[in-house]
Formats: C-alpha cells, sequence, structure tokens
C-alpha cells in the first residue's frame, strides 16, 4: 500500500500550484486525495499546512487506509 | 464515406428499384462520385459513392466470390489491409483493394464476430441471398448513422431518414418521447429517433432480418474496470502507451486513404495533437483548416495561428458570421434530421463546404478525446459536486466551486447562493447520474415551452430510461468512469458524431476520421486509471503529458474554451429575423405544429427582438435554438417529406445488378 500512495502522490506533487491561493489549494488537493484513495477528509485536515507538506500529507493517506 | 439504404421483403413482389433510386437521390451528398445498386427478388440494396480508397475498384453494392453475399457500407474499416491478408492467407479471393471486400469476406469466415474485429466507422448491411437474411451492422459508437423501419414483411434501411421518407408508405410523425429524450440529453438515444416508428441501430450492435423477423445484440459494450482494481498504474508507462496508441490511429486515418487528407484546427488540444502528430509521423503535406468567428467571445484565432506556425502547414480559415449562421441555418436543420439546441453545427456546416471547396474529401478531427479522455467540464463539476456532497454541512467544501469558476473569487458575495442553487440541486452521492443530472434538470427546463397536449402525453421519469440501461457492474467503477458511460451513450453519438459531426460533413461531401476514437484508444483509455484522465479537477492529464513536446505550452495549458456559436443572437441580431424564421415560427405555423405553446413563443421572441438575442441566459437560448429547430424539423419532415429543396437524382450509376429479370437465374453481371 505505502508504495501505491507514494506513487500516487509523486504524480500529484508535479502539478501543484506553490502560487495559488493556499486555501484552494489545500481544497484542491483534499478533492484529489478523496478522489484518488477513496477516503474522506475531516475539516480541520483540509489545511494547507498539514496537506503541503510531503511527509505529513503521506502520514495523513496512510492512517485514512489503515496502513499505519 | 457515403450513403446508404435498402429494403427487404418477404412479400411476393420484388422490391421497388425506382424507390432505391429515389431513396439514393436523397443521398446523394453523401455520395456524388457515382452510385449503384443491387436487386433480387428478396432484397434491393443502394449505395451512394465518395470514393476515397480504391477509387478505381471499390464501387458498391459488391459481393463475395460466389455472388451469393451481398454489401452495401457506408465508412472505413482502418485495419482493412491486415485483415485483408489474414483473410487470404485463409483462402479468400479479393477482386479488389478496397476496405468493402474485406467485410463480405469477413463475415463469411468469421460470422458476426467479424465486426469486433473491424478497427473503423462504419454503417454497413449484408444481404446472404440463400439465407434470405439481412445483416447491419454500426460502428463501436455511432460515428456513422444507420436508420430503418420495418414490420412483420418489410424492412427498410438507410444512412439518413430522409431516404426512408422516400417511401410514402412509411409514417411521418413526430414521436413525442423522441422529443423529451432531445430536450433533456441534447439528442435521442438509441434506438429511439424523433420520427415515430422509425429506428436507429445502436452503436455497437448488429442486427439481423428474416422470415423470423429482427433480432440484435451488441457487438461491443463501453467498458471500464472496476474502481482501484485498473491493471497499470503507472503514469509514465501509460502516457507512452496512450501516445503509441494516438500516434497510430492518427497515422492509420491519414495514410489510409487514396485521397488527399487535411485536418482540423480548432485552437484547442486535441486537434493540436492529431495535426502534430501527422506532422511529426508521417512525410504527407499537411493542409489544416480552421473556423473563426466574427464575435472575438467565441474566437479562437489567436491559438490556431501559433499552431498553424508550429506546424508550418498550409492552412485555410473561415470567419463566421451571425448573419451566416441564421442564413443556412434551414439548411443545417435538414442534414440534422433533430431539433438541436445550439447553433453551434451551422458554422460546422460552412467549415466543410471551405473543405469541399479547397478540393478534400477527408479530414482528421481531434473529435471524441474529451469523452474518452476526461476533458469536459461536466466531469470536473461532478467532482466537486461529490466532493461536496460527502460533507454537505462543512464550511470548507462548499467553497471547491471557487475552483472551477474563478469568477467567484471576484464575487464572495454572490459565490455561495450560485453554488448552493447549482451543486446542491438533486445532490445525492448514490445517483448513478449524479454527474448529468444539473444538466440533464436545465434542458429540461425546454419542457414549460410545449403545449399542453404534448406536455400532458410525456412521462416524468424519462431520464431514467437512460440510467436503467447502465452495466451492471457500473456500481463499482469510479464515478468518472459512469459519467464517461453516460457522456458516450447520450451526447457522444446523439449530438456530436451526429449533428455537430457526420451531418455537417456530409452536407458537403466530407468524410471524417476520429482518431481518439479509435478501437485501441478507446480501449487504452477505458482501463486507466481515472486520475491519469481527469487529475483532481485538471482535465486530460494525461494526454497533456504524452505530448508536451508536440504542443505549445500556451495551448497545452490555456483554460477549456468549450466550442459554442453565437445561439438567440445569430437569430435576432439587430433585433430583426429572416424571413424564413418569421415563416416556420408564425403563431399559424406554431399551432398547426402543436409542439409548442403559442403565447410561450411569442413571450420568448418579443423578448429576443427586444434584446437583439444578446444577453439571453443559458435556458433562454437552447429555448430558441429547441423552438426554430422542432418548427423546421416538423415543416421539412412532417409536411414535406423530407424531400429538401429539390429531390435530386441518384450520382452517375456505376454498378446496377438486377437478378429479378430471370427467376432463380443469376442473369446480373455482378463481377
Amino acid at each position: 500500500m505505502p508504495e501505491r500512495v507514494d506513487r500516487i502522490l509523486a504524480e500529484y506533487d508535479v502539478v501543484r500550484d506553490p502560487s495559488a491561493d493556499a486555501e484552494l489549494e489545500a481544497l484542491k488537493t483534499a478533492l484529489f486525495l478523496e478522489s484518488a484513495f477513496g477516503i474522506q477528509l475531516r475539516d480541520e485536515e483540509i489545511d494547507p499546512e498539514l496537506l503541503g507538506d510531503p511527509g505529513t500529507l503521506r502520514a495523513l493517506v496512510l492512517s485514512k487506509l489503515g496502513g499505519h | 464515406m457515403c450513403g446508404i439504404c435498402g429494403i427487404v421483403t418477404t412479400r411476393e413482389a420484388p422490391p421497388d428499384l425506382d424507390l432505391v433510386r429515389h431513396m439514393l437521390g436523397r443521398l446523394q451528398h453523401r455520395g456524388p462520385d457515382s452510385s449503384g445498386y443491387y436487386r433480387d427478388h428478396r432484397a434491393a440494396l443502394g449505395h451512394a459513392r465518395l470514393a476515397i480508397i480504391d477509387t478505381e475498384g471499390g464501387a458498391q453494392p459488391l459481393c463475395n466470390e460466389d455472388g451469393n453475399l451481398w454489401v452495401t457500407f457506408n465508412g472505413e474499416i482502418f485495419n482493412y489491409v491486415e485483415l485483408a491478408a489474414e483473410l487470404k492467407a485463409l483462402g479468400h479471393e479479393f477482386r479488389t483493394a478496397s476496405d468493402t471486400e474485406v467485410i463480405v469476406h469477413a463475415w463469411e469466415e468469421w460470422g458476426e464476430s467479424c465486426f469486433s474485429r473491424f478497427n473503423g466507422q462504419w454503417a454497413l448491411a449484408l444481404w446472404d441471398r440463400r439465407q434470405e437474411r439481412l445483416i447491419l451492422s454500426r460502428d463501436r459508437l455511432g460515428v456513422r448513422p444507420l436508420y430503418f423501419t420495418h414490420d412483420r414483411n418489410r424492412l427498410i434501411f438507410a444512412s439518413e431518414v430522409k431516404a426512408l421518407l422516400a417511401d410514402p408508405t412509411v409514417p411521418r410523425s413526430l414521436d413525442p418521447v423522441g422529443l423529451d429524450q432531445t430536450f433533456t440529453y441534447w439528442s435521442t438515444v438509441a434506438p429511439r429517433t424523433v420520427f415515430a416508428g422509425i429506428e436507429q441501430l445502436e452503436p455497437g450492435y448488429f442486427a439481423v432480418f428474416d422470415r423470423d423477423g429482427l433480432r440484435k445484440a451488441p457487438y461491443w459494450t463501453i467498458q471500464f474496470p472496476q474502481r482501484f482494481a485498473e491493471v497499470s498504474q503507472d503514469v509514465d508507462v501509460n502516457a507512452a502507451g496512450l501516445r503509441d496508441r494516438i500516434v497510430e490511429a492518427a497515422r492509420l486515418r491519414f495514410l489510409r486513404s487514396d485521397v488527399p487528407v487535411g485536418a482540423y484546427l480548432s485552437g484547442g488540444i486535441d486537434s493540436s495533437v492529431t495535426a502534430a502528430v501527422i506532422a511529426r509521423y508521417t512525410d504527407a503535406p499537411l493542409h489544416t483548416f480552421s473556423l473563426r468567428f466574427a464575435d472575438a467571445e467565441f474566437d479562437e484565432g489567436h491559438y490556431q495561428q501559433q499552431m498553424v506556425e508550429r506546424l508550418g502547414a498550409k492552412h485555410e480559415d473561415i470567419v463566421v458570421t451571425a448573419t451566416e449562421i441564421a442564413n443556412v441555418f434551414p439548411e443545417v436543420v435538414w442534414h440534422a434530421e433533430t431539433p438541436i439546441l445550439r447553433a453551434a453545427p451551422a458554422p460546422l456546416f460552412l467549415l466543410s463546404r471551405l473543405v469541399r471547396d479547397s478540393g478534400f474529401k477527408v479530414v482528421v478531427t481531434g473529435e471524441g478525446a474529451d469523452e474518452v479522455l476526461g476533458g469536459y467540464d461536466i466531469y470536473r463539476e461532478a467532482q466537486v459536486r461529490l466532493f461536496w456532497s460527502r460533507d454537505p454541512e462543512s464550511k470548507l467544501r462548499g467553497r471547491a466551486a471557487e475552483l472551477l469558476y474563478p469568477w467567484m473569487l471576484r464575487s464572495p458575495g454572490r459565490a455561495p447562493a450560485f453554488a448552493r442553487s447549482f451543486f446542491g440541486r438533486n445532490l445525492d452521492p448514490a445517483d448513478p447520474a449524479l454527474s448529468h443530472r444539473p444538466r440533464w434538470d436545465s434542458t429540461n427546463a425546454l419542457r414549460s415551452l410545449l403545449a399542453p397536449g404534448l406536455r400532458d402525453a410525456l412521462r416524468p421519469d424519462r431520464a431514467d430510461d437512460v440510467v436503467a440501461r447502465m452495466p451492471g457492474d457500473s456500481a463499482g467503477w469510479d464515478p468518472l468512469s459512469r459519467a464517461q458511460w453516460l457522456e458516450m451513450t447520450t451526447l457522444l453519438p446523439g449530438y456530436i458524431l451526429a449533428s455537430q459531426g457526420d451531418r455537417m460533413l456530409m452536407a458537403n461531401s466530407i468524410e471524417g476520421r476520429f482518431p481518439f476514437l479509435d478501437r485501441d484508444v478507446v480501449e487504452f483509455a477505458n482501463a486507466l486509471p481515472a486520475r491519469h484522465k481527469l487529475q483532481g479537477l485538471n482535465e486530460k492529464y494525461l494526454l497533456k503529458r504524452a505530448f508536451a513536446d508536440l504542443v505549445p505550452d500556451e495551448i497545452l495549458h490555456r483554460p477549456k474554451q468549450p466550442y459554442r456559436a453565437p445561439d438567440a443572437a445569430s437569430f435576432f441580431f439587430g433585433g430583426t429575423t429572416p424571413a424564413w424564421l418569421d415563416e416556420v415560427t408564425s403563431p399559424e405555423a406554431i399551432r398547426a405544429a402543436g409542439l409548442f405553446d403559442p403565447a410561450q413563443v411569442a413571450g420568448l421572441f418579443a423578448k429576443c427582438r427586444q434584446r437583439g438575442g444578446a444577453g439571453m441566459g443559458n435556458t433562454d437560448n437552447m429555448r430558441v435554438l429547441a423552438v426554430i429547430s422542432a418548427q423546421l424539423t416538423h415543416q421539412q419532415f412532417i409536411i414535406e417529406g423530407g424531400a429538401g429543396a429539390v429531390d435530386r437524382a441518384p450520382s452517375r450509376i456505376t454498378v446496377a445488378v438486377d437478378m429479378t429479370e430471370k427467376p432463380n437465374s443469376e442473369k446480373g453481371n455482378y463481377r
């Protein structure tokens, strides 16, 4: 499972837009994660800092998928 | 590309040859190069030819070695070279170098499974003399049209409805359910048409008609994998695979022709890819054609010019005005044979005329990429609706609509109300048609214009007709796949490939070829993970990645601009209307047709006149087009029987086989 998560997050990392509005970018990331992994985020998890950092993002997805 | 027609009867008298000639005359625009017919005691086949492959030897109808199997065929089998080699190795003898002859030998060898071997775009009829059996078949996604009407003893078929109506015994009236589908999905859904008693063969189907009646079955269906179980997950491998298949599909469509092939260039990514592939992977000179608009709101000339410079192609364009759209619109509807809710087909009619006047018979276009590779706004909107539906009380999720519509950022006061009204309506996460419900609902506002008698006759739940047909395992598909299935079942064959595609091209005797609808491209794309098509809200992600080296960045990353033309503004420009419009939408004509409420139409048109057709909302634009085009459909096909301005004679007859002159003989010259 971690391999699949890493592969999909790496794909997404390429299309991030660092110049975009941070809140909207967090929403865009949340929308992608829910679609790509079939998970659901809480409002407090749709957070620019949490979703903008590769490490915390990976940990969040894995925890939602029950991997870690 | 061509036109086909025919009659099969189990009655005593053979089919009427004069009727076949009359039908061929009505298909003359589809086949101006020559025509032909075959007749025996039970069947007659007709063919109007636009000669593209084996221009010397490929005349139709055409038969097998012993003259017992005949075919009339509209379209192209692009893998005919490979199939012919396989069939020759199996002992079949070929007399021509045409793709048509492959069909008869393939049917002999493989029977009904031959259709799944064809990679192409076709509508065809095979007549088996020994079995006294007619076989009809249509390509996978409905590129080519095929209509028929039948009773127990007789079936009559043709490429266009107007040819069926050449037979005075074919009833002529509009089908309320067909109209309702059009005023919901933008077109009917096969097998239904807007004409009562006239069917169209479903895309991906074949049918058999004999003494036991009519039977139909699919040889191919639109399929997607279960969500998260897609075979290939690697984006680089998938991008390379997609590129290989699109290159091969474009090469086949450009090189397998004995006449020059041109290419459409819209200024968007899809046609840019096909044209760039042709320029990169073939040695053939590239000639491109573009549509421009006098109204800057619709014009994409800047992007077209960029691509032309990149390609170094010989290029021609046409600048279309509102007046020109209005002038050709009656002819457009005569070719489309259905009410249309946009004026957008009219400029495409003018573009194909430019292609014909430039001496071309064939164009390659980017059609199908949005459906197959996840390009439409409807897919992006569905992602946002789904995202919101998972927690409608969320304070954050409602803002996701701003990702689609940047104007919301500039108008924060309007945004929440708009988002609720658009995204929140009929928002049921379990709805298999969640993606399409807003479009269907807004289009269905047209019902309020209908005459009370017609409105009362319609069922309230018609939209679920198509939802009920979704495959049983579609509940496990990705939501994007379900949206693609709906789009590929409704709008693609019913409007994009018909009213904007085949009909506007064939009106000027031009064949369209669509690499994105190639069998191998579609099957590969359908098997991809959804995120490789729509990555978050980034549409056609894999296509952009696969062809980043061939398309300028400005085109690759430009905001998507749906193809549109001025709608109501084309007909009410300056507050005046064309004489034909006044006649066909007069209160008397509205009452006579019985489709619309005259008072409502009068109110709508008064509003249009006052505004010169400008500034009308989306629903009012659709209403105007629905009234004008439905009234024209009624006048041209129900009152006038589809004859058009002048009933034409068939093109020069080069195949004339009549086996009825001596019973049970083979007197006709079919070699």
